[in-house]
């Protein structure tokens, strides 16, 4: 079933049985104490007894009116009449009649986040206004009290809509990607464009932030993006920072120490397992080699695989072998048998001295705890004139990695600064210094998977041990390989001026802004010879000799200048109109250089990197680069409301950009949108449990920057020699490196979205509603010319691609006496579909089909059926006598992929060995035979949180998780023995067929991998259902009670314990963690982290 | 009524994480249900066997039908026949061998659906007529032959009948061996059989011999035994170390005057040479060109005897556990007289031996019987045709060996 019915379906229970919830409305709580006379003094405070800075008291329907000041006391002279208190936020009180000098007024915090103002694009609106899928997220609840290193990351399932992956926890290499609303095209990743107070930014540039230092997060989801025009099709992340609140300062301080523990770790083998493993499969194979049933036999037929090439006499003196008197030589089923006995063997194999070892844990000694620690200093406050935010900040954070460093450091700093010159004039700055350095080992992270390890992991002199290939114990590479560095360094700068010329125009202003932006990204990987050893220190082999140093520096600069003029005014009380018009200019550089030497370090183990000191040869690497794009816009957009009921936005943006030709180099982008809001209407008034209903629309075109370069319209020539002529001889000839063409222009998408907004039950239920449909109808695609052509053609604006998706969100809040508590929910889906390539007339492959399949997602999954497991040989016959055999019995059908029948082969069908399903029914079992399983893009993302406050208690939990994703596992380890030479995955271990286990859920065990990629390649029972829910974050705190605190000087003491990743649940059933995608070929495990905080506010 | 409320987003959640259709399209649904029995079934008599028919039940979930009986052995046995056999009015017919005694038999055929659910047996009694390989003993005769017997065989009759024969030394119990050969149906000829024994290419040559000759089905139901008394005509097998090939390289692969081809690089130092065929050692073969590149057929060489020999047989041997290689040669010899110009064997007095079938399946040595010839030659040539091509681009030898009576 559609889960859109679904919800609707459970949109209904729930406004049915709110009806009842109507009158469950909150008492206003007010306490005045009466004097006479028309000066009237008091104390507005909040609920918790705060004094509130600068709220209006005023004389209800006059000008006559003061604010508090930083005490939360006023005093208002000539108060006739009913009193009106208000400030943003809290709900507005009216005291009829009020007199006296020590009034005692408590502000209700308004619950209803209608009022909120929200952030868009070149501007801000409240949300009541919105008429576009708009989602905005207040930093505070998203990276308050949470520890993971990554911002980007600790995105993750908050905005329905935003999906955020990852591929690791490893902080500084998570792999984080952002996707809004699914893929737009079968080009590139559909990554959003991330805005970062108003100048372009990177997911890179994010993670470098302090979470702190966020004020919102503002999602464009629709074409109200189009204002970003040409690169706004996958949508816009705006990010904006914190600035000084108007009241009396605040110094705070916020710290956090904490510890990284194991989640789920890769699902390999220990060395008893895989021994167990290895039996089992080798002992199935002997069995069919030798065509014995004679368990005896069969073993004696056991080939002893690794155990027969290694191994030899003992070291041991006192191991004799009593039938000759030697020592005892372990070969072969005996040395097979003391390592399954966990015996440490000390071997002698040619002039190696091999160490057997058991009892050794690679996991272990690869992976243990960390201790990671954070802490933020914010001075921030203003008064009439001046405000200002400092915020300075560090953190620090590891992976579990054990042998070596892997983690990063973050350090920031920044300055927000406002200040009114006169009533009229306005400017803010904004300054910024933010640093990360992730530094990890060059060599073998995440490897150990390849060899299960018997063997001793360092030898008697502490030095990596491997006799086996002589290069393949992770430790070596981790311990002696060298390091990679990356450092991003990122300045920004950006000046802001407002002139109001409420002198002249009401509600006109000007607001002109400069911004730079600096970026500089700097990696550099050293790498050095590994020298291995075997027990006695014998050396055994080395990788990567001679070593080699490399270095790349890369720097952006940006320049941003705009100009915007607003103009917003109600006329006649109910006609509402804001305009804007702006002209913005964005120039962005580039330069790179890049550095190698490949011909190791002068002094082994000098123990300083540096290029100098690395050996210069002639196979140096010395590279540059540099360009350079501009981008001039004109924007608007125009809104006008009636009565917020009706309310129409038109925006657009004529982009020119230096990338195209000057045939493409203009083009507009625009969206319309509108809403109604239905509980306006005098009819819907009786419904007193609906607070707000809106319905919204929005239509508009974006553009798409995937697949149009810097330099798009020059073809770059080559040169080179070429023997022409009649008397032949080399002449300097030129080519063009590719064709180019004047008709290509943006990927343009054009985008419908329909919202729903609802608040019910006094405000306490609020959620909304979206459908979305994103059309791309000018998708770059390859198309086939003929040879003549003589050069590659570019890809043209051919293609079509559509999303289609829906989000829902659900927020409740309430107070059950002291206990304030909220639960919330967002889920969504996108789906998306492939509908043109010109001239395709691909058919499935089984497997994962990438971009190549019209009328299915970018990437579709297809795989063949089966039917369980033979259980006898009659089963076995019975099938290849109905799929195998041609008309006269001579030999296989055509286009039959069955493995021969045969006697004495592993790779044969034979009892044990799974069934595939002639789908078609066409007799035979051939490639045709494959069914669509599903996408491989995560849907139905959602989130889920509830938190709850109680006498300065609060609780917190966020579970985060992917409703529905197909995953055909990649790499090694997606079934037993596919390679049979590495570490195998022991979920499968117990659960194979065997004739005692007729109902084992895989089949038959065997070391020959053909016959084990029947059984499981691309077939039905190796689909992993990722889906999964994860308890992303647990957080309990305690504040203090202000009386004993105030007594310390302090205004806010609060301790807090929160867990990130610490529990999940997922359907995964070949033990990877839900969120390592496709790959096997990785140990690293996922992590959980525990910490413990303190927030104290001065 | 809130607490209501709070349990609503938790409905919803387990909702999406249980109930989540996923929109996998194409998978089927399969069908186990018993087909129908089969119907009109008859069984009549054949020589050692029962002929069945029957019609194939039209349910749509049958595929396969299967015949249970008890066979000559007394252990109970199955036979499979896919749907795909049937007629287009879906008519089956087959028929069970392997029968000895004429005592009737009872066939249970089940129709079965792709899981081998079935609605029960249809039994039908046949009675199998006498079988025909004992009657191909009654035409056997053995004749003595150069290094060996030849068999000659009549088989008149519709089936494959297996010969099997032994043979020992009448004066020394020692010399002894077996072997067996098929003859087809309707054919008739005489097989060259070498007594070998031991392992040492060595074989019973003028002396008494007894052989003892039985007929077989392909059932391993066995007829009575046979004796003879027979004394194989002298050869020798020509020594091989006086032998050479014309034009031969030990360092190229490239083709000669002698050969078209050998890998001289791909095998290792001491393999994949023309030469490797007369080692005395079936580990080491001569190989045609892989590395960089397969040479094609036709794959020929020349062996030059040394001396001038009159030829009883040759022997070749394929490259051991291996099933790829050509599937047949062609023969040609010429005399000392013949070999005009050494430098160009081509222009030679060839004579033209014909061709003989190899199978590349069998990794023991195989005849070219030449007795009927007796070809005086000095050089032989081995010409393996496009015709002869096996399952890949190469020809493969490991061992070849020369019987001459002089």
């Amino acid at each position: 079933m559609d889960k859109r019915y679904l919800i609707a379906a459970a949109l209904c229970l729930a406004s049915s049985s709110a009806i009842q919830a109507a009158s469950a409305a909150t008492n206003t709580s007010l306490s005045v104490q009466q004097q006479k006379g028309n000066i009237i003094q008091g104390v507005v405070v909040d609920q918790n007894g705060e004094p509130i800075i600068g709220a209006s008291v005023r004389v209800k329907g006059t000008s006559n009116g003061t604010v508090t000041d930083l005490d939360g006391k006023f005093t208002l002279t000539h108060a006739n009449g009913a009193v009106e208190v208000s400030y943003i936020g809290y709900k507005s009180q009216v005291i009829k009649n009020a007199k006296g000098n020590n009034l005692h007024i408590t502000l209700q915090e308004d619950a209803n986040s209608l009022e909120d103002v929200v952030v868009v694009g070149y501007g801000q609106q409240k949300k009541a206004s919105l008429t576009s899928a708009i989602t905005q997220i207040k930093g505070d609840e998203v990276f308050k009290d949470r520890t993971v290193s990554s911002t980007a990351v600790a995105l993750q399932g908050e905005i329905p809509g935003l999906t955020v992956t990852r591929s690791s926890t490893r902080p500084g290499s998570e792999g984080a990607a952002f996707q809004i609303r699914g893929d737009i095209s079968v080009n590139g990743n559909s990554s959003p464009l991330i805005i970062i107070d108003g100048v372009t930014g990177s997911l890179d540039e994010l993670n470098s932030m302090d979470g702190n230092d966020i004020d919102n997060i503002s999602v464009l989801k629709d074409a109200s993006a189009a204002i970003y025009g040409s690169r706004a099709a996958s949508g816009v992340i705006l990010v904006t920072t914190k600035r000084g609140k108007e009241g009396k300062a605040h110094i705070s301080y916020n710290g956090s120490i904490s510890r990284t523990i194991n989640g789920i770790q890769a699902p390999m083998t220990s060395t008893s397992e895989w021994l167990d493993m290895f039996y089992e499969a080798q002992y199935n194979d002997a069995s069919v080699t030798s065509g014995s049933s004679d368990p005896t036999t069969i073993h004696n037929n056991i080939n002893w695989w690794i155990f027969n090439s290694f191994g030899g006499p003992t070291l041991d003196t006192t191991d004799i072998d009593p039938a000759t008197g030697n020592p005892t030589v372990y070969k072969g089923e005996k040395l097979f048998n003391a390592l399954r006995e966990g015996k440490v063997l000390t071997l002698q194999n040619g002039n190696k001295i091999e160490r057997w070892d058991p009892t050794q844990n690679m996991m272990d000694a690869l992976y243990g705890q960390a201790t990671s620690q954070k802490h933020h200093v914010n001075i921030s406050g203003a008064d009439k004139r001046f405000g200002y935010n400092l915020s300075l900040g560090y953190e620090s954070a590891k992976s579990q990695l054990k042998p070596a460093y892997d983690g990063q450091r973050k350090w920031s700093g920044r300055l927000n600064a406002d200040y009114k010159a006169t009533d009229d004039l306005k400017f803010s700055t904004n300054i910024s210094y933010e640093k990360r350095d992730v530094q990890s080992p060059s060599t073998d992270v995440g490897q150990g998977w390849m060899d299960q390890w018997f063997w001793t992991l360092y030898n008697e002199n502490g030095d990596p041990y491997d006799t086996f290939s002589g290069s393949r114990n992770p430790l070596g590479g981790l311990t002696k390989g060298g390091t990679y560095k990356y450092q991003l360094t990122t300045l920004r700068g950006n000046v802001s001026g407002t002139y109001d010329f409420k002198k002249f125009v009401k509600g006109l202003t000007l607001t002109g802004n400069a911004a730079y932006k600096m970026v500089e990204q700097n990696s550099q990987t050293s790498k050095y010879k590994v020298q291995y050893y075997d027990w006695v220190g014998t050396e055994t082999g080395n990788k990567q000799a001679p070593g080699s140093m490399y270095q790349e520096n890369k720097r952006w600069e940006n320049i941003n200048l705009s100009a915007l003029l607003n103009y917003q005014n109600t006329f006649a009380k109910y006609h509402n109109v804001a305009a804007m018009v702006g002209v913005t200019a964005e120039q962005e550089t580039n330069k790179n250089i890049a550095l190698g030497r490949y011909k190791g370090p002068m002094y082994e183990n000098a123990g300083i990197e540096d290029m100098n000191l690395f050996v210069g040869g002639d196979n140096n690497a010395a590279n540059g680069g540099k360009s350079s794009w501009g981008l001039l816009s004109y924007l608007t957009r125009v809104s006008y409301n009636f009565d917020n009921r009706y309310s129409v936005e038109f925006l657009g943006r004529r982009d020119g950009s230096s990338k195209l030709s000057t045939a493409q180099r203009w083009k507009n982008f625009y969206s319309i949108s509108g809403y109604w809001r239905i509980s306006g209407e005098k009819w819907m008034k009786s419904l007193t449990w609906l607070n707000d209903l809106k319905l919204r629309y929005n239509y508009g075109k974006t553009g798409s920057v995937e697949g149009i370069g810097n330099y798009e319209r020059y073809a770059t020539v080559s040169t080179g020699s070429t023997i022409l002529g009649t008397s032949s001889s080399a002449h300097t000839t030129m080519w063009l490196g590719g064709m180019t063409s004047d008709q290509r222009t943006w990927e343009t998408i054009d985008s419908h979205n329909f919202g729903l907004d609802f608040t019910l039950l006094n405000n306490r239920l609020s959620g909304s509603f979206d459908y979305f449909i994103k059309t791309n109808n000018g998708m770059f695609i390859s198309v086939e010319y003929p040879q003549v052509l003589g050069a590659s053609a570019p890809k043209v604006n051919d293609g079509k691609f559509r999303a289609r998706g829906w989000e829902f969100a659900l927020n409740w809040r309430d107070k059950i006496g002291q206990v304030k508590y909220n639960v919330g929910i967002n889920l969504s889906d996108a789906w998306s579909e492939v509908l043109k390539l010109t001239n395709n007339e691909n058919v499935p492959n089984a497997g994962k089909n990438s971009n190549r399949l019209i009328g299915k997602p970018r990437n579709a999954i297809y795989v063949y059926q089966t039917d369980g497991l033979f259980q006898n040989q009659e089963e076995v016959n019975a099938y290849y006598e109905m799929y195998y055999w041609n008309a006269d019995h001579t030999g296989p059908k055509e286009g039959n992929i069955l493995p021969a029948p045969g006697k004495q082969i592993t790779n044969t069908l034979r009892p044990g060995a799974r069934k595939v399903v002639d789908l078609n029914g066409d007799g035979k079992i051939t490639r045709d035979d494959i069914y669509y399983a599903g996408d491989a893009a995560p849907r139905l993302s959602f989130g889920f949180k509830a938190g709850l406050e109680w006498k300065g208690i609060d609780f917190n939990a966020f579970f985060q998780g992917i409703g529905k994703q197909k995953v055909l596992r990649s790499g090694y380890f997606y079934a037993p023995w596919v390679v049979n030479y590495v570490r195998q995955n022991n979920t499968f271990m117990g659960k194979m067929w065997s004739e005692e286990n007729p109902n084992a859920e895989y089949a038959i065990s065997s070391r020959d991998v053909n016959f084990n990629k029947w059984n499981y390649e691309n077939k039905d029972v190796s689909v992993q259902n990722n889906k999964y829910i994860r308890l992303k974050s647990l957080v309990v705190g305690y504040t203090l009670p202000r009386t004993w605190t105030t007594k310390a000087g302090l205004e806010k003491v609060r301790f807090y314990f929160s867990g990130d990743d610490l529990w999940e649940w997922t359907k995964v059933k070949d033990g990877y963690d839900p969120e390592y995608g496709e790959a096997s070929n990785n140990t690293f495990p996922f992590s959980r982290q525990l910490t413990f905080g303190l927030d104290l506010t001065f | 009524m809130s607490k209501q409320l709070f349990v609503f987003p938790l409905l919803l959640l387990s909702l999406l994480l249980g109930a989540c259709s996923d929109e996998e399209e194409g998978r089927i649904t399969i069908d186990d249900s018993a087909p129908a029995q089969v119907t009109n079934v008859v069984a009549t008599s054949v020589a050692g066997g029962v002929t069945l028919s029957w019609d194939n039940p039209s349910s749509k979930s049958f595929m396969y039908t299967k015949v249970v009986y008890t066979n000559a052995k007394g252990a109970e046995s199955y036979e499979l026949y896919s749907k795909q056999h049937a007629d287009d009015a879906g008519k089956m017919q087959t028929t069970i061998n392997g029968f000895v005694k004429t005592e009737p038999v009872t066939f249970k055929l089940f129709a079965c659906s792709v899981r081998g659910n079935n609605s029960g047996a249809v039994e039908v009694q046949g009675t199998p007529g006498a079988p025909n390989f004992a009657k191909v003993l009654d035409k056997i005769t053995v004749d003595p032959s150069y290094g060996g017997i030849k068999v000659g065989y009549i088989n008149e009759f519709d089936e494959n009948v297996n010969v099997s024969v032994s043979y020992k030394s009448t004066s020394d119990a020692s010399k002894s061996g077996s072997c067996k050969f098929a003859v087809s149906p309707k054919s008739q000829g005489a097989q060259f059989v070498r007594l070998t024994y031991g392992n040492d290419n060595q074989f019973i040559t003028k002396e008494e011999c007894e052989i003892t000759i039985h007929t077989e089905d392909n059932y391993d139901n066995a007829s009575d035994d046979r004796t003879y008394q027979v004394t194989p005509q002298e050869v020798q097998i020509l020594d091989r170390s006086n032998w050479s090939v014309p034009g031969y390289d030990n360092s190229s692969s490239a083709a000669t005057i002698g050969y078209d081809s050998q890998e001289a690089v791909g095998e290792g130092a001491n393999n994949g040479r023309v030469t490797c065929m007369f080692d005395g050692n079936t580990n080491t073969f001569w190989h045609t060109k892989w590395k960089n590149g397969n040479d094609q057929y036709p794959h020929w060489f020349i062996v030059d005897l040394g001396s001038e020999h009159t030829l009883a047989s040759i022997e070749i041997t394929g490259r051991i556990n291996n099933k790829n290689e050509q599937t047949g040669e062609q023969i040609f010899v010429c005399t000392n007289a013949g070999a005009t110009d050494p430098s160009n064997p081509s222009n030679w007095d060839w004579k033209d031996m014909g061709e003989y079938s190899f199978d590349p399946n069998n990794d023991a040595p195989q005849n070219v019987d030449l007795t009927d010839k007796l070809p005086k030659a000095r050089y032989i040539k081995v010409y393996i045709g496009e015709k002869f091509r096996g399952a890949s681009d190469f020809a493969m030898i490991s061992e070849f060996n020369v019987y001459a009576i002089d």
